[in-house]
């Protein structure tokens, strides 16, 4: 078995919930945004982290990062524990994972010029000197599918796909083995969307990247990832190989989240309606995180939380009766 | 559907500009389109490509805002919609037509109860007194799946989730009983899951009350679930119209075919790049002269830059504004040859 590159192990992030009158007094209750998250992410694979808005795939992403403070849980990477490292220890490790966001122009300065936007991170982490600096700017540029001409303009005057292409070549340049993408084509029309993911896994192959790719379109999802997890109010709860996981999804959630993607070759097929609406996750919930939709729920399924379980090899789904 | 009879909304050859300083901007060129009582109408189209102005311009809620012109005609239930005074527009708007915006929470007002702005309406437009408004708003938020409308009427707007508070907008535009119903991108801030409720709500509210839907989104397999007819906008132009199947089985204009073949389907060939549509939508300024898909058209000609081609009628009710249209067949065929 390979060793894996990055490893999340019992990730949990609690959010206070407070009253009517706010901070003024204690939370009245908790909500785990994350809880019990595990992951294993290899070298030179992408894995695909599906679900739906507020099922902590977001909060998982940035918690690799550093940008969030796990409340328990472990994040290996190269024999470190990243929950454990300070702001000033994970510095140097960002030169290894980078972010890609899913609107990058509001986390690009918008008076600074895209050379020296894309100069940054090389001089954040002390790379080269001013020449080598702006031959790699330039190399980046292009790798990306953007041209020397942009060099000198700003931000703003890039159409949205240009801008997204702009948002990884950054995170691109200082040569990271892991890239998280957080939504990066969801605010895009679908004729662009396909040039990102097109480029994304071009550049995945010529500078073999890993990444971890988090979306709610399934489609997008099933086109760019080795892996799949989905995940459902804060955790797993089922997790394979691409074709495998498609072939035959176990967990009545992914079953009823594929069945919602309307497909249009086959024409009008009715999709299966999924009742009711996420409930939040509180410390007294109890049970299977799906519970209080799912049509085979049993008393058991209500009192007892299922366990991640491997049913063939390398497919795991966490159901009592899947 | 019955398609003789009256129609409840005709435009005819509309044109919506947009004035910047001495320039005009066409944000919408020439767009013919007839809405049956009881039909629902889908507009599908990128950013950009005047799906949005041209259904708030139907309601003439542009106005207050940028410079607007129009030209053409467009007639709701025998009245001239552009030429009213912005008085008699109020008694249409909420009323006759209503409007579903993408963001409910920014529709809704934050610090009015959702029973309070509900009744608003009904006082406003239905003269009703304030205790059956209440009442009716009840009834309407019953009909539209809201769980415990009782307690719903006393909430916030914040206190909701999104798929809830998308079924308050939905309760309040069907409030007057419109003949049409306004639907811009109802659907895109909503989870999949979400998604799939709000649209089958729609479609039954339509069957159930026959009033008729304008569905406005980015997304083709939106309307591939509910609408009745679909209608592809490129640059201010409606390039394809057809009924929802022919659409999807014999698509004939090439941005058509394009928007379909890029979609990541989960039957798409993980291994083979997706197909593209190069370069991206131009800006109003700069519109293409002749068809205004040739600069990203695949089969362009020298005819396709010069001259604008004309919507021609392939089958009953099927329009395709294309010079050399392609069946879906030959194209598969010319795919197989390469």
């Amino acid at each position: 078995m390979r060793e894996p590159l990055l490893e999340v192990k019992g990730l949990k992030k609690r959010y206070p919930v407070y009253g009517p009158l706010g901070k003024l007094f204690k939370p009245v209750n908790h909500m785990n945004a994350v809880c019990d998250m595990c992951l294993a992410l290899y070298e030179g694979e992408t894995y695909g982290l599906v679900g739906e808005s507020g099922c902590g795939k977001t909060t998982t992403g940035r918690a690799i990062l550093g940008l969030i403070h796990p409340d328990e849980g472990e994040i290996l990477y190269g024999g470190k524990d990243l929950a454990k490292l300070s702001d000033k220890e994970m510095r140097p490790l960002r030169k290894e994972i980078q972010l890609v966001f899913q609107d990058p122009l509001s986390s690009l300065n918008p008076r600074q010029r895209i050379g020296s936007l894309l100069e940054e991170p090389l001089i954040i982490q002390k790379i080269g000197d001013g020449e080598s600096r702006r031959r790699a700017v330039i190399d980046i540029l292009e790798k990306v599918g953007l041209a020397e001409e942009h060099y000198f303009r700003y931000p703003h005057e890039l159409s949205g796909g240009q801008v997204q292409r702009l948002g990884i070549a950054r995170a691109l340049i200082i040569n990271p083995k892991l890239i998280i993408c957080d939504e990066p084509v969801s605010a895009l029309d679908v004729s662009i969307q396909a040039q990102i993911l097109n480029m994304l896994k071009r550049l995945q192959k010529e500078m073999n990247l890993s990444l971890l790719f988090i979306s709610h379109d399934i489609g997008v999802i099933r086109y760019i990832s080795n892996r799949i997890g989905v995940m459902y109010l804060g955790s797993l709860v089922e997790e394979a190989e691409t074709e495998q996981l498609f072939e035959k999804p176990l967990h009545p959630y992914t079953q009823a989240l594929f069945s919602s993607v309307p497909d249009l070759s086959a024409g009008r097929r009715k999709p299966e309606i999924l009742e009711g609406e996420r409930p939040m996750r509180t410390d007294e919930f109890m049970g299977c995180v799906f519970h209080t939709r799912c049509r085979y729920a049993t008393d058991r399924c209500r009192t007892e939380a299922p366990r991640m379980r491997e049913v063939s090899p390398g497919h795991k789904v966490a159901c009592h009766n899947e | 559907m019955e398609t003789n009879n009256k129609p409840l909304l005709e435009m005819e050859n509309f044109h919506i500009y947009f004035r910047d300083r001495k320039k005009r901007l066409p944000a919408v060129s020439g767009v013919n389109m007839t809405i049956h009582p009881g039909e629902i109408v889908g507009v599908v189209g990128e950013s950009g490509s005047g799906k949005s102005v041209m259904s708030q311009s139907i309601l003439r809620l542009r106005e207050h805002e940028a410079d607007v012109e129009y030209e053409g005609s467009v007639v709701f239930e025998g009245q001239e919609i552009l030429k009213l005074p912005l008085a008699q527009m109020q008694s249409i708007r909420g009323n006759r037509i209503s409007v579903i915006f993408q963001d409910p929470l920014t529709s809704l007002n934050p610090v009015l109860t959702v029973g309070k702005q509900m009744e608003e309406v009904l006082i406003l437009h239905k003269k009703m007194s304030r205790q059956d408004a209440r009442a009716r708003s009840t009834e309407l938020l019953r009909l539209t799946g809201v769980p415990y409308p009782e307690r719903c009427v006393r909430q916030y707007p914040y206190e909701l989730s999104g798929g809830m508070q998308q079924r308050v907008m939905i309760s309040m535009a069907l409030a007057c009983e419109p003949s049409l119903l306004i639907a811009d991108e109802p659907t895109t801030a909503l989870d999949v899951t979400i998604q799939n409720q709000i649209l089958r709500l729609l479609s039954e509210l339509n069957q159930k009350l026959g009033m008729a839907i304008l569905l406005i989104t980015h997304d083709l397999s939106v309307m591939a679930q509910i609408c009745h007819s679909v209608r592809v906008m490129y640059l201010g132009q409606i390039v394809e119209e057809a009924k929802t199947e022919e659409l999807f089985d014999n698509p004939m204009h090439p941005y058509t075919q394009g928007l379909l073949d890029c979609i990541p389907h989960l039957d798409v060939d993980r291994e083979k790049p997706l197909h593209v549509i190069t370069g991206t939508v131009p800006p109003l300024s700069q519109i293409p002269v002749g068809c205004h898909f040739c600069t990203r058209c695949p089969y362009a000609t020298e005819q396709c830059r010069k001259n604008e081609p004309p919507a021609v009628e392939i089958s009953p009710g099927h329009r395709v504004k294309c010079w050399n249209p392609r069946m879906g067949n030959e194209k598969k065929r010319e795919e197989n040859a390469i």
